[in-house]
């Protein structure tokens, strides 16, 4: 690595017929962190290609860099892409074959200036930073599948398809969110307060083309992870990057319909954008048919040290859900697989968030805040066990079992700001980072849960109703230090003070020695008649310290190795909090051990990883299909190993991964269910101009996409398993100028698969007479096969 | 243990392709049911002195079963208002099959559908005296006893016969108007709870034995009605208007008439 931070880097860059960096290699090095940098930079430019007469041509440049001290931001610790404003070399002037042109271009070096945020200095292997590039032409129904492309995730929907997905991440239930930390563009998405499980979070409202990148940390070892990075987090950046209006429009099986229309700046300001997206679906069974409407803008921009960053969403859907079946009822032909036993389920989901950020560089100094707003109405309507759970109490007139169905709503207001200072010093010849931050985060919440009566739903109990104020207010100090060329150390300490504030509006639910009947859920009597308030006041906090570490060393020819540590937790659920001086939580502490290799092998990028950890839970969480919602169990450890290759060129993108975990309960050391303890996953895309005509002198384009999924036989309880999982979903699309036109499959292969499984009590009246009380095999249907015709026109007047 | 540490090996060395033998603990297991009379001499069965010092002779007697559940929690009681009729607990083992059953044979007779559980210890039992409706519904016609016999005290004969039902006719009134719902139709069929104390397992068989002899225990036949279709004959109702028919319906509800035996698959009585 050069000293003092200065180097330069002569880089060889082939330019495709369409302006893109189809290829960047090193002529000149100087030392491997530059040169990743310069062709990383490079590859996010977009040039007028070189032409000869009117027919574009490919053209290869030699581009020399020359890094030096900036002014204001030190060395970058990783990479600096993607540069949002770039100068646009010289036309490479037009050549019968790949030429050398840098005598055109003359061997002054070009002045990078970068502008845009840095990307996070690496926490160690499990630090995924993805860019998603071209692999986000494989089938995506929702931004939660992005994180396939990470190692030991797995994801599941027992809820239908407005319903945040089930979350498995390398050995937790993460069920919708619990156990990590979701943010979009830095803003929170974890529900907290939320009534079907706090932390819930649905990914749903981004559209799943404008997820131009992905950071999914496998642990705990970043400072600025906050509430519910337990199993981790993930961050999605949002982009796109082709100018000008694009129009999608996609139908296909079960008369399913969406129209999307995305604008953009081009990919040197990828990060402005605007989409709007509208869908609607019978699906693919009895009660899924649904529809949702999102629209996202964001807007970046700034000038000298100034960058700023603006973005609102909004997102409204209705969903119906089949829900579980029973396996003997299936098998016994009483109900079809793709059937439902109430089909009032489904979900109501709407949101909108705002969100401001403004960075600013002074001298060694920079400093971002970042304000948001979120307002997030739901409703579930679930029936996880039939008729099992109404019970005839004293105080109530008679009646019969009326009935399951939970009928949830929550109304979320979601306040908050986060922010950092970053302060670069010159030390043992290197550049060393400090950053302190804060994140401040208000929820109010009105929550309530009632059961509906199975002829009329009419509602006849109400099992919660709450009104939290929760707040959590987090700071952080983090180091990333570079002593020795070849070592970094980085990590810090965080500190989260939780507080609670929950009116329990139906306290009162059971009472002895009654002095008066009532039907009523929520009761306003004690014991022996005495009258009292139906509602409860319950206030209390809770203070976490969390430290968090990694070590890195290399890169040596390519290969770094890394140890990182940290401590996550998970906040309250508000349900639980009792009137106390401290609420405790949920506590995990992670560490792992890992390799990680990057090289440019010619035309190829190769990257590998491969990690072994361990994570103890304190408390964790199982849902429970009785409860309708996340209950408490015992502490748990995860042991495994998670694995990762990408191989990337100029018309091919494959990425693979694969986890093995063996996840207990501490105290007898049995499995714990459900948690997949293999997980594999391919994701891969071809792509580039085709041979043969050119009409008006624009090449064919062609892509051909697949994602592959395997997912090993899952613990149930009672010492059984699940059923594997395969399913391959393709995408193959043909393009020219303006146009592009293409087939999508889904379970091309339409293996009938059970996407969940459960082992449980439930009562769906199988037997008429009599209610089955032991616990039987439940499931959620995968989806079928789906075919769609993909059409998208784009109208920049450049394609 | 040993099986643990071969997992956590693997995942150490990321050779994951192989299986490793944990489990989550447990298994769900089918079982074969039967219900029978007492185990005694088939000449004996149907004659028994009652406390009240009557010879009872049955030349007939069927009870009607419409299922079974068993519980791993010795304490389960329909009384207790927070778990309904269910009476709480954890059932770890159900026969959802109807059967009536001959109560002068000593021979197992078995129901219709196998049983299914848990492999867990079952410490109490419920007899669902169920017939044409769910539990909690009240319009029920189903016969649940059908007995006929000869009882002799002191040189006094006492033909009589009978038939009881549960359903609105067993539906009592609350005592407290704060507790309308404190004697709901379900806690009249369901008794519990049976004492059992077996470790359920795949394969096994769980047998009922109902003794006639404890149903006419506290009978006092003399103040039996005689019937109105064949007055040589004594009569119970079906209504709850005489002793000696709250007696036998006492008998039928009775946890102490019925007793559950386990047998392992392996043969091994527990």
């Amino acid at each position: 690595m050069a000293s003092n931070a200065e180097a330069t880097v002569v880089l060889l860059v082939t330019v495709g017929i369409d302006g893109n960096v189809s290829d960047a290699a090193v002529a000149e090095s100087g030392g491997e962190l530059f040169d990743h940098a310069a062709i990383d930079a490079v590859k996010q430019w977009r040039f007028n290609p070189a032409r000869r007469g009117n027919e574009a041509v490919v053209s290869r440049i030699r581009i020399p860099f020359r890094f030096s001290r900036p002014a204001v931001e030190a060395l970058p610790s990783a990479p600096p892409t993607p540069p949002a404003v770039t100068p646009v070399p010289p036309q490479p002037e037009p050549s019968s074959a790949p030429t050398d042109v840098a005598a055109e271009l003359g061997q002054e070096p070009i002045d990078v200036t970068v502008k845009g945020q840095p990307r996070p200095a690496s926490r160690g292997t499990s630090d995924f930073q993805i860019e998603v590039g071209a692999l986000s032409a494989v089938p995506r129904e929702s931004a939660a599948e992005f994180l396939k492309l990470v190692p030991g995730v797995f994801l599941t929907n027992d809820g239908g398809e407005a319903h945040a997905e089930q979350v498995f991440l390398r050995g937790f239930d993460a069920r919708e969110g619990q156990d990590i930390e979701f943010t979009v563009a830095g803003m929170p998405i974890n529900d907290s307060g939320n009534v079907h499980g706090n932390g819930y979070a649905d990914t749903h409202f981004i559209i799943p083309e404008l997820v131009s990148y992905l950071r999914v940390m496998e642990g705990s070892y970043d400072p600025r992870q906050g509430n519910y990075a337990v199993a981790g987090s993930a961050d999605y950046e949002l982009g796109w990057a082709i100018p000008g209006i694009t129009a999608k429009y996609t139908q296909g099986s079960f008369q399913t319909k969406r129209l999307l229309l995305l604008w953009g700046r081009g990919r040197a300001e990828r990060e402005t954008f605007a989409g709007i997206e509208i869908y609607e679906t019978q699906g693919w069974g009895e009660s899924r048919a649904g529809r949702r409407a999102s629209a996202m803008a964001q807007l970046v921009g700034g000038s000298g040290a100034h960058r700023y960053r603006f973005l609102v969403t909004g997102y409204t859907a209705s969903f119906r859900s089949a829900g579980v079946l029973r396996e003997d009822d299936v098998l016994a032909g009483r109900i079809g697989f793709f059937s439902t036993y109430d089909p009032r389920q489904g979900e109501d989901a709407s949101r909108i968030s705002l969100s401001g950020e403004l960075t600013s560089r002074v001298g060694a100094l920079t400093i971002s805040n970042q304000v948001f707003a979120v307002a997030r109405p739901i409703r579930f309507l679930e029936n996880f066990t039939g008729f099992l759970l109404d019970f005839q109490t004293d105080l109530q007139r008679l009646h019969p079992q009326r009935g399951d169905l939970i009928d949830a709503t929550s109304t979320e207001w979601t306040l908050g700001a986060r922010g950092s200072g970053r302060l670069s010093r010159e030390l043992f010849g290197r550049s060393q980072l400090l950053e302190a931050g804060y994140y401040l985060r208000g929820d109010f919440a009105s929550s309530q849960r009632t059961r509906l009566d199975a002829g009329s739903s009419a509602p006849y109990k109400i099992e919660t109703d709450t009104d939290s104020r929760l707040f959590d207010m987090g700071l952080y100090l983090d180091a990333n230090l570079r002593p020795l060329p070849w070592l970094a150390l980085r990590g810090g300490i965080r500190g989260d003070l939780f507080t609670f504030d929950v009116k329990n509006n139906c306290a009162v639910q059971s009472v002895r020695s009654p002095g008066r009947s009532s039907d009523a859920s929520c009761l306003d009597q004690e014991p022996f008649g005495f009258r009292r308030e139906p509602f409860q006041r319950y206030s209390s906090f809770g203070l976490s310290h969390l430290p968090r570490g990694s070590i890195l060393l290399g890169p040596f020819f390519g290969l770094t190795a890394s140890a990182s540590y940290g401590r996550g937790v998970r906040s309250m659920d508000p349900i639980y909090v009792g009137q106390g001086l401290q609420t405790p939580f949920a506590s995990a502490v992670s560490r792992e051990v890992g390799l990680s290799f990057n090289r440019q092998l010619g035309l190829v990028e190769l990257g590998l990883r491969s990690a072994w950890f361990q994570t103890r839970v304190d408390q964790d969480l199982i849902f429970s299909q009785t409860a309708g919602r996340n209950i408490n169990s015992g502490a748990s450890t995860r042991v495994g190993s998670t694995n990762f290759a990408r191989l990337s060129g100029s018309f091919f993108d494959l990425l693979a991964n694969f986890t093995y975990v063996n996840a207990t309960f501490n105290d007898d050391g049995l499995l714990i269910p459900y948690v997949p303890d293999r997980v594999a996953r391919f994701d891969g895309v071809v792509y580039g101009d085709l041979p043969g005509p050119r009409p008006l002198g624009f090449p064919l384009r062609g892509l051909l996409a697949t994602g592959l999924t395997y997912v090993g036989r899952r613990p149930l309880p009672y010492g059984e398993r699940s059923n594997t999982i395969f399913t391959v979903d393709l995408n193959s699309s043909i393009g020219w100028s303006w146009i592009d036109i293409g087939l999508s499959a889904t379970n091309l292969l339409d293996r009938r698969y059970r996407l969940s499984e459960y082992n449980y009590v439930s009562d769906f009246h199988s037997n008429p007479l009599l209610p089955t009380l032991v616990p039987a095999r439940h499931f959620t249907a995968g989806a079928p096969r789906a075919v769609f015709l993909n059409a998208a026109i784009h109208l920049d007047g450049q394609r | 243990m040993k099986s643990r540490a071969l997992c956590l090996g693997l995942a150490l060395f990321g050779l994951a392709l192989a299986g490793c033998n944990q489990t989550t603990g447990g298994a769900r297991i089918s079982f074969r049911a039967a219900a029978a009379g007492p185990d005694l001499d088939p000449a004996e069965i149907p004659r028994f002195l009652n406390n009240l010092a009557y010879q009872v002779t049955l030349s007939g007697a069927t009870l009607h079963i419409g299922a079974i559940y068993l519980n791993a929690n010795p304490s389960i009681s329909t009384a207790n208002d927070q778990f309904g009729c269910y009476g709480g607990g954890r059932v770890v083992g159900q026969v959802l099959g109807a059967l009536d059953i001959d109560l002068l044979s000593r021979e197992p007779q078995p129901f219709p559908v196998h049983g299914e559980g848990t492999e867990w210890q079952a410490r109490a039992a419920a007899v669902w005296l169920t017939g044409t409706q769910r539990v909690d519904i009240t319009q029920d016609s189903q016969v649940i006893l059908n007995v006929a016999g000869v009882a002799e005290r002191a040189g006094q004969r006492y033909p009589f016969a009978g038939e009881l039902t549960i359903g609105a006719n067993r539906l009592r009134p609350s005592p407290n108007p704060a507790t309308p719902g404190i004697y709901p139709i379900c806690k009249e069929r369901i008794v519990a709870p049976v004492l059992i104390d077996a470790r359920l397992t795949d394969g096994g068989l769980l047998l009922l034995r109902v003794d006639p002899a404890e149903l006419f225990r506290l009978v006092d036949f003399s103040s039996l009605p005689l019937s109105e279709t064949n007055p040589t004959t004594r009569t119970f109702s079906k209504a709850r208007d005489n002793a000696p028919t709250e007696h036998l319906y006492t008998g039928v509800t009775s946890p102490q008439t019925y007793r559950f035996l386990w047998q392992s698959a392996e043969g091994v009585a527990r």
